[in-house]
């Protein structure tokens, strides 16, 4: 057990928490908060979301250990002084509560959302909920209420004109070093970043680990410019990157990439480490990464290391990574004066996994391609760059015949790689219909 | 022109502040927890069970088998063919096996990975054409569960009469109602011993009359109260974890609770029927529909659940919302080692709609007739006689429906790859061809308040807001004079499920006769006049209280068993929907813009929850057009069962066509399930519209698009 003390609804609390033990958990049982509701326990559905540091997460895959020091609000906080909030009311008005089991959730995404301050409209308001299904409205009177409670509502400012307690700072961080120690003292010990890959795998396969937490480890999270590259520090999350202005200057389909995963909840708590180490053939972040030369930089006793990402993932969900090892960074080369891009096809349009990924970025001068580089996820067994393709377009003018013998490289590279295999029927013609535009010219990012 | 008295959702408030309780949200001190055991093959003989480990897991109390069911151990809403627990035989993965109980819901969780079941394998049917041939037998009176015609004119004739004939093949899969709130219940013993159960559901009564005979104790022992309900759409109207948490509370004298997770509620839930539809169709050349036959093969799965309504309703409503003359549809439902299959907003007609809309802009296409023009010609009207000669006399505002639509139809603008698409339907309101009564009893208190006592529940969709609105408008009270006893055997009587879109119509029917007795009593006795409410209470408390009592049973006909000649239903509701969507030719992803939906509700109640109720047909039918499918074995949860999300959602608007229906309160019909039945077709047509091919399988996801691209 592990004491966590923080800020609840603007109370600070206290409790014992197992160290498996997730915030959905601690919030229902040790705090008999059932606002929080469990609609299906590995990041899907949105009922169990609550805001840390006023940011919504989805609590069910949320460690319970790891917000000591942080500000939790659940949709109790919203009436704290005994009255509606304005967004409350609009939802009734509107008729945007059914059954209700979406609503407290649904609540605190549009809360977190009117905190922010912008000028709404409607896309922004259905992105800003996209984490939180609802299988009874179509979603219509909720979009409804919080634009009416946007537009209409009075707010108080922070805690909407109550008394709350401001969070402290959180525990100080510790050090690689100490981790390092950990990870070497703990035989099962498993290293954690965001969880929202992780606690879903823990979950179906019914085990349970000593999590060790690198999220709490100090200087792992960030971006910065290093020598002519971009540093990515492992545990900056998904949204950060997504709106960090040296990403969106730099490296543009990582941006992209990252807006497009999961939904806003995921993107709070999914970090880049996490998204690397999970390895998935789907991973969003890995074609872009490896369009811009990504480089692991990772850490143990025995020193530092540095390997490309391509040689990095060895198989579907298998890395280099030692059994000691941690990963700390990612390298990337900043990209100016590209066409650039990150393409994702999905069977919806939020919390979906890629069918099919294209990163891109492709340089021309007079119509000659100067460089060009492109990354598939989603199709062979590992995302892969298509080298045998940007060898031959690179110095060609960029002509239909070019573009198709360039395509043509690709798709055989593919096959004499991996064989036919029977997502193929769907995928090979797509990636073809793909790439002939992205060459072609048709997606200007 | 709605009713006077509107009221905001009387549940929104305890809703928006996240105190109400759903059945996983109550807690009781001592309480144990309940896990299902589950099969893990398709079909077999249970050979042994090895408990032992799981037994001497610290924190388990119990583990209970079918050995353990005092009485009969079968159920069905229908027909009784399916075991609580499994005798010695399984039917379907995921069929239940033994309930663990621990301290903890880990503990029982944990435990229950422990139980080791051996089993004999047996052949496996999982497809209903090899069902119906015979070889393995699934059940002892054969693997037909139900076969149904509904024959109308002479057929052979209609086809000989018709210049076009259109003839096709259409196919749906299983669907997952993937209501947000997953199962749950929780049971105790009350003081005097009588057994308490209060659960996520569509119906205790029902539940009071199935648990009865499985413990084998009379039904006034027992008292079912609905908790606070995430959402059903059908899948809760079968038991659920009623049975389970019935039979552990029985065997241990402490409160149990069961929950499903989501993995387990996917498992175990009945699921919509996949249903393979040869569909031909014969018109004159100038539209006139001249003669529909179908045949419809339907999978119910291991067990026979609403397989056989589904049957005859997927057969009495196959023409769709037009007059044909000739008609000879006929439906068969098999059982199959798959998962049971059962009620789902629409029993069939969902599918049966994609089919018959799909047929509907063909024969347009064939004959160059606008795809609007070909549906008014057709269109069911008063005096019109349905496929199963009912002579419709009252509210049919289906042309209206139409005539909603007609200016975006006409104003639409085809570009790209962008499609409009038309969807229309009918559908019977109530049971078919049974008596489906619901009651409703009104009392006073001495605090002056009028108390609506029902049976029905509301799961979500606002019937309770609904009644109390009835109530009102029949009293002229407001709604700070009324207050509501709900879904309690104990304290409300039967008002029958809340399935069938029924219960604005027939329970709000019942309240609102109820209603007019209680309104004649209290002219009498000077309320209108100004003597309130708990002053009449008071004077008449010791003469006792004369029963202010509503009952109302739809006025129906049996159908015929071998022609399905007959009435059905008392009346129809109709809608018409009209999609656009893009379509990206390359990668076969459909984004839907727009839907224009137009419903003839009889009479509107309450415009907000009509509307919610459209926007989130509409919702469900974009996931059923475009991406869901439920994979026997493979789908395990939300994250490979994909339910649209917010940004899947184009732009709505629904309107309302009032036709009012004189047997229904204030004129009013249902809306649940019509929200659901036109989309999924509507969107089909506007892809074809929009790209030129017609997808004959739904979901038209993406690999499925893109092989006919």
């Amino acid at each position: 057990m592990e004491r966590i003390d923080f800020i609840l609804n603007g109370k600070s609390v206290s409790c014992e928490v197992e160290g498996d033990e997730v915030l959905l958990y601690t919030l229902r049982v040790r705090f008999r908060i059932t606002s929080v509701k469990e609609g299906c326990g590995i990041g899907e559905c949105g009922t169990c979301t609550v805001l840390i540091d006023d940011e919504p997460h989805y609590s069910c895959l949320t460690l319970s250990t790891k917000i000591s020091g942080h500000d939790v609000k659940t949709v109790e906080f919203l009436s704290l002084n005994g009255n509606l909030h304005p967004l409350q009311e609009a939802f009734i008005k509107a008729g945007a509560v059914q059954c209700g089991f979406c609503t407290p959730g649904m609540l605190l995404s549009a809360y977190s959302l009117l905190l922010k301050g912008k000028k709404l409209d409607i896309q922004g308001i259905k992105e800003a909920i996209s984490g939180n299904l609802c299988r009874c409205t179509g979603y219509q009177q909720i979009v409804e209420a919080i634009k009416d409670a946007a537009e209409n509502g009075k707010f108080g400012g922070e805690g909407n004109g109550r008394k709350v307690e401001k969070r402290r700072s959180p525990p100080e961080g510790k050090g690689i070093k100490e981790i390092l120690d950990m990870l070497y003292e703990k035989e099962d010990g498993r290293i954690i970043a965001g969880g929202t890959d992780l606690l879903v795998k823990a979950r179906k396969k019914g085990v349970y680990n000593d999590y060790i937490d690198v999220t709490s480890i100090n200087g792992l999270k960030g971006i910065r410019e290093e020598d002519g590259r971009v540093i990515i520090g492992a545990t900056t999350t998904h949204g950060e990157i997504q709106r960090d202005p040296i990403i969106t200057g730099k490296v543009k389909s990582l941006s992209i990439a990252c807006g497009l995963i999961g939904s806003p909840q995921i993107r709070n708590m999914g970090t880049i480490g996490g998204n690397i180490i999970n390895a998935s053939p789907a991973a969003d972040s890995i074609p872009p990464l490896l369009v811009h030369d990504g480089v692991c930089i990772l850490e143990s006793k025995e020193g530092i290391r540095e390997v490309p990402l391509s040689e990095f993932v060895v198989a579907p969900y298998e890395t280099q990574l030692g059994k000691k090892e941690i990963l700390t960074a990612i390298k990337v080369l900043p990209l100016n004066g590209y066409r650039e891009g990150y393409i994702k096809v999905a069977k919806r349009a939020a919390l979906a996994i890629a069918r099919l990924s294209i990163a891109y970025a492709i340089k021309e001068k007079d119509g000659i391609i100067e460089d060009v580089r492109l990354a598939i996820g989603s199709c062979t067994p590992m995302p892969f760059r298509a080298y045998d393709g940007e060898g031959y377009l690179k110095g060609k003018s960029r002509d239909e015949s070019t573009i198709a013998q360039g395509i043509k490289s690709i798709i055989d590279g593919i096959v004499d790689k991996s064989g036919m295999r029977p997502s193929y029927v769907y995928k090979l013609p797509v990636l073809m219909g793909l790439l002939s535009d992205i060459l072609g010219g048709s997606y200007a990012h | 022109m709605p009713i006077k008295r509107y009221m905001d959702r009387i549940d929104a408030i305890e809703k928006v502040l996240g105190q109400a309780k759903y059945a996983g949200d109550i807690h009781i001190e001592g309480m144990l927890y309940g896990v299902i055991v589950r099969s893990s093959i398709p079909h077999g003989w249970i050979k042994n069970i090895d408990f032992d480990k799981a037994l001497t897991y610290k924190g388990v109390i119990k583990i209970l088998t079918q050995k353990d069911i005092p009485g009969e151990n079968v159920y069905g809403i229908i027909k009784k063919d399916q075991p609580l627990l499994a005798k010695e035989r399984v039917r379907y993965i995921g069929e239940p096996v033994a309930i663990v109980l621990g301290e903890d819901e880990s503990i029982a969780r944990r435990a229950s990975h422990l139980i080791r079941i051996e089993y004999e394998k047996m052949d496996v049917v999982s497809d209903p054409l090899q069902s119906m041939n015979g070889g393995v037998k699934l059940h002892d009176d054969g693997n037909l569960l139900s076969h149904r015609k509904v024959i109308k004119g002479d057929i052979d004739r209609g086809f000989r009469e018709s210049d076009v004939i259109v003839e096709r093949t259409y196919r749906t899969t299983w669907l997952d109602h993937a209501y947000i709130e997953p199962e749950a219940g929780l049971g105790y013993m009350d003081e005097k011993g009588r057994l308490i159960i209060t659960s996520s559901t569509q119906n205790v009564h029902y539940k009071r009359n199935e648990i009865s005979r499985l413990l084998a104790i009379p039904e006034e022992r027992i008292r079912i109260i609905q908790a606070t309900t995430g959402g059903g759409f059908g899948g809760k109207l079968d038991m659920t974890v009623e049975g389970y948490v019935a039979l552990s509370v029985y065997h241990t004298k402490r409160p149990v609770l069961i929950r499903f997770t989501r993995e387990e509620s996917f498992l175990s839930n009945t699921k919509r029927h996949p249903l393979l539809i040869h569909y031909k169709t014969g018109a004159k050349k100038d539209g006139t529909i001249q003669a529909v036959k179908v045949d419809v093969t339907g999978d119910t799965g291991a067990y026979a659940s609403y397989g056989s309504t589904v049957c005859l309703r997927v057969a009495v409503h196959a023409t769709g919302p037009y007059e044909v003359p000739n008609v000879y549809a006929e439906s068969r439902m098999l059982y199959t080692n798959n998962p049971v299959s059962g009620a789902m907003r629409g029993f069939g007609v969902p599918q049966i709609a994609f089919a018959h809309e799909s047929q509907m802009d063909i024969m347009a296409k064939e004959l160059n007739i606008d795809p609007l023009e070909i549906r008014i010609k057709n269109a069911l009207k008063r005096g019109s006689k349905t496929a199963t000669s009912q002579e419709l006399g009252t509210s049919v505002g289906f042309i209206e429906t139409l005539k909603a639509i007609e200016p975006f139809w006409k104003g639409r603008k085809k570009s790209g790859t962008r499609g409009f698409g038309l969807g229309s339907m009918f559908y019977g309101m109530g049971n078919t061809g049974i008596s489906n009564p619901s009651s409703a009893r009104i009392t006073l208190t001495e605090e002056g308040k009028i108390a609506l006592h029902t049976g029905a529940c509301d799961i979500g969709q606002g019937s309770d807001t609904v009644l109390l609105q009835i109530l009102c408008e029949t009293l002229d009270v407001d709604g700070k004079d009324v207050l509501l006893v709900r879904a309690d055997t104990d304290l409300t009587g039967d008002a029958g499920s809340t399935s069938a879109s029924r219960q604005t119509y027939i329970s709000g029917k019942a309240v609102q006769l109820a209603a007019l007795n209680l309104r004649a009593y209290l002219e009498k006795e000077g309320f209108y006049r100004g003597r309130g409410i708990s002053e009449i209470y008071r004077s008449y408390r010791d003469r006792g209280f004369p029963p202010f009592e509503g009952y109302f049973d739809p006025p129906t006909e049996a159908l015929d068993m071998d022609t399905a000649k007959g009435k059905p239903y008392a009346t129809y509701a109709y809608a018409t929907h009209m999609a656009e969507v893009e379509v990206d030719r390359i990668t076969g992803y459909v984004k839907v813009l727009r839907v224009y939906a137009a419903h003839d509700v009889g009479k509107a109640i309450n415009i907000k929850n009509i509307k919610g109720q459209v926007y989130g047909g509409i919702a469900m039918g974009i996931g059923f057009a475009l991406m869901e499918e439920f994979i026997p074995g493979k789908t395990e949860s939300l994250d490979n069962y994909y339910i649209p999300t917010s940004m899947d959602m184009p732009a709505m608007e629904a309107f309302i066509v009032e036709d009012e229906e004189p047997t229904g309160p204030f004129g009013a019909k249902g809306v649940g399930e019509p929200a659901l039945i036109p989309q999924a077709a509507a969107i089909a047509n506007a892809i074809t519209d929009a790209v030129g091919v017609r997808p004959y399988e739904l979901p038209c996801d993406l690999e499925r698009l893109k092989k006919l691209l």
